[in-house]
């Protein structure tokens, strides 16, 4: 049997890791070692096989869609770093907060009027709107909130809107 | 630079340019040419599509940020491979899956069961369709662990040199030289049946 | 005079280990701005069909679902914990059919994609506090439900950890 030592330099001899003197030394062994030139072959064969053989394992998702969250990104943090000055910065979150608030208390007096949502709703307790942005033209839901609870719900409609159940 | 309506026309090096002033259209357009790759090569090392998803997008999104650094020596694709190859090392070892104390590890880089191993040639006449092929291997890569699979992947599918990986890993090129021999040897004992099957 | 070496030398060595310690557990704290822990939940009336699929759910989270909805049973289908960066958005798979997308965008809030089959629903920005879940839901057939929960955990589990 051939030692560890001279199975690692057949090995990196294989890969063209050894110098012109260590080259001729795995030659010569090589030459008179029937076990070695077995583990040459080994070695060799299975290089050769996993050489251009890699599967392919392509992006799991819609590649337009994955270069868009990215591209997204980068400029969501380019705008992070850019050009509202410190002094505006205050007053711009403010305007931003209070035309937040006013819009959840508009979603939520909306939800509460409208009849057809309060039918729907599964729930026994309908307190409140969140915010939410309907992309897909499609999609319908509601949206409640229990205080006691401590929980925000958004229900799908799934009879009109493309969600298969993810239960399966 | 204005970019072309058809950006196929456009090679890599000329969109890094545009992307290093700030073109994000140009940044895309290389997005969508490599993604597949840079998630390929991230699963194939992580075995998981969910961090292999989130790493193929952190490795654009570092690309990006460190463009400046990109000098054009190497091609975007191999630089961004890189990117993508520290990025998986970084979360193995955040997750723990590289353990150099592991027993396991360290009976099996000094041997162990694989030493006893007999010799395998797989008989590299062609029978089976290339892609039934390429599964096989996929499914004997799925079954060694972390460290064998990094080092054989690094050497064969990116042709880096036991320094490099060594550098990668943060191993000794000692330790490289013992996994990837480890590695090849349970790859041939994995892939014996398709010696019967005429490969 | 060597007792008061080897003592001193011990100091050292005692506070090294402390210091490296420390060091460690704030590199893992800065990995991840928040984690998130999303559970996809079946609520029926009938019994678990599946029980060495479907665990019991935890009883706070039943209890608050008791409160809200109709339904007397809920289990728990799948649980992932994610972390997520600021700004940055995490796809993951919840099941065969559905996938969220999530971003953290400061403070407490948490913007959630949510695609069936593939193909984009809806997306929702909430505002979720400490001790809050956030719920999508919806009818699942033979007058049962989905849901998934979104709620902010502590910042020692900081990896993703798909449970199951």
């Amino acid at each position: 049997m051939i030692d560890e030592r001279k199975e690692l330099k057949i090995q990196a001899y294989l890969d063209g890791e050894l110098t012109i003197f260590g080259r001729y030394k795995v030659n010569r062994l090589l030459a008179h070692n029937a076990e070695a030139r077995r583990l040459h072959a080994e070695l060799n064969s299975i290089q050769e096989l996993l050489h251009h053989n890699e599967l392919d394992h392509p992006l799991p998702e819609d590649k337009e869609s994955f270069r868009t969250r990215i591209t997204h990104q980068l400029r969501v943090e380019g705008e992070g770093t850019s050009r509202v000055p410190n002094r505006i910065r205050p007053v711009l979150k403010w305007v931003a907060a209070s035309a937040a608030t006013a819009l959840i208390i508009f979603a939520g007096v909306y939800s509460l009027m409208s009849p057809e949502n309060s039918n729907q709703t599964p729930a026994h307790v309908l307190l409140g709107g969140e915010s939410i942005e309907p992309e897909a033209a499609n999609a319908s839901f509601i949206t409640f909130k229990s205080e006691s609870a401590k929980l925000s719900v958004v229900w799908v409609d799934t009879k009109s809107s493309p969600v298969a159940s993810p239960i399966n | 630079m204005p970019i072309k309506n058809n950006n196929n026309e456009i090679g890599d090096s000329e969109l890094v340019d545009s992307a290093r002033h700030g073109d994000t259209v140009a940044f895309g357009e290389l997005i969508g040419r490599h993604s597949d790759k840079i998630y390929n090569r991230a699963f194939s090392i992580m075995r998981n599509r969910e961090d292999a998803l989130d790493i193929s997008q952190e490795a654009w999104i570092k690309a990006w940020q460190r463009l400046s650094q990109f000098n054009g020596r190497s091609s975007f694709l191999t630089w961004i491979n890189r990117i993508t190859i520290n990025l998986c090392l970084d979360c193995l070892r955040r997750n723990k899956r590289f353990n150099a104390e592991s027993m396991d590890q360290i009976d099996e880089e000094s041997g162990g069961v694989e030493r006893q191993l007999p010799i395998e040639t797989p008989n590299p006449t062609r029978r089976l369709e290339r892609h039934e092929l390429r599964e096989r291997i996929d499914e004997a890569l799925q079954q060694i662990s972390h460290e064998h699979r990094t080092v054989l992947i690094l050497h064969e599918f990116e042709g880096l040199e036991y320094k490099e990986i060594a550098e990668a890993m943060e191993c000794s090129i000692g330790t490289v030289m013992s996994r990837l021999f480890y590695a090849r040897r349970k790859m041939a004992v994995l892939l014996s049946g398709l010696r019967q099957e005429g490969y | 005079m060597n007792i008061i070496k080897s003592m001193n030398a011990l100091l050292i060595l005692v506070v090294a280990v402390l210091f490296s310690q420390h060091a460690v557990s704030l590199n893992a704290d800065e990995a991840y701005d928040v984690n998130v822990r999303v559970q996809l939940i079946w609520g029926t009336n009938g019994e678990n069909p599946y029980p060495d699929k479907l665990k019991e759910l935890e009883d706070k989270l039943k209890d608050k679902l008791k409160s809200v909805f109709k339904w007397k049973n809920y289990f728990e289908v799948s649980r992932h914990d994610i972390g997520l960066k600021k700004d940055r958005t995490k796809r993951i798979r919840i099941s065969r059919k559905c996938e969220l997308e999530l971003t953290f965008t400061g403070d407490s809030n948490l913007e959630i994609k949510l695609f069936g089959e593939g193909k984009f629903v809806n997306k929702v920005r909430q505002s979720i506090a400490p001790d809050e879940h956030a719920i999508i839901a919806g009818d699942d057939k033979n007058d049962t439900a989905w849901f998934i929960a979104f709620s902010f955990q502590p910042p020692e589990k900081e990896k993703d950890n798909k449970t199951r």
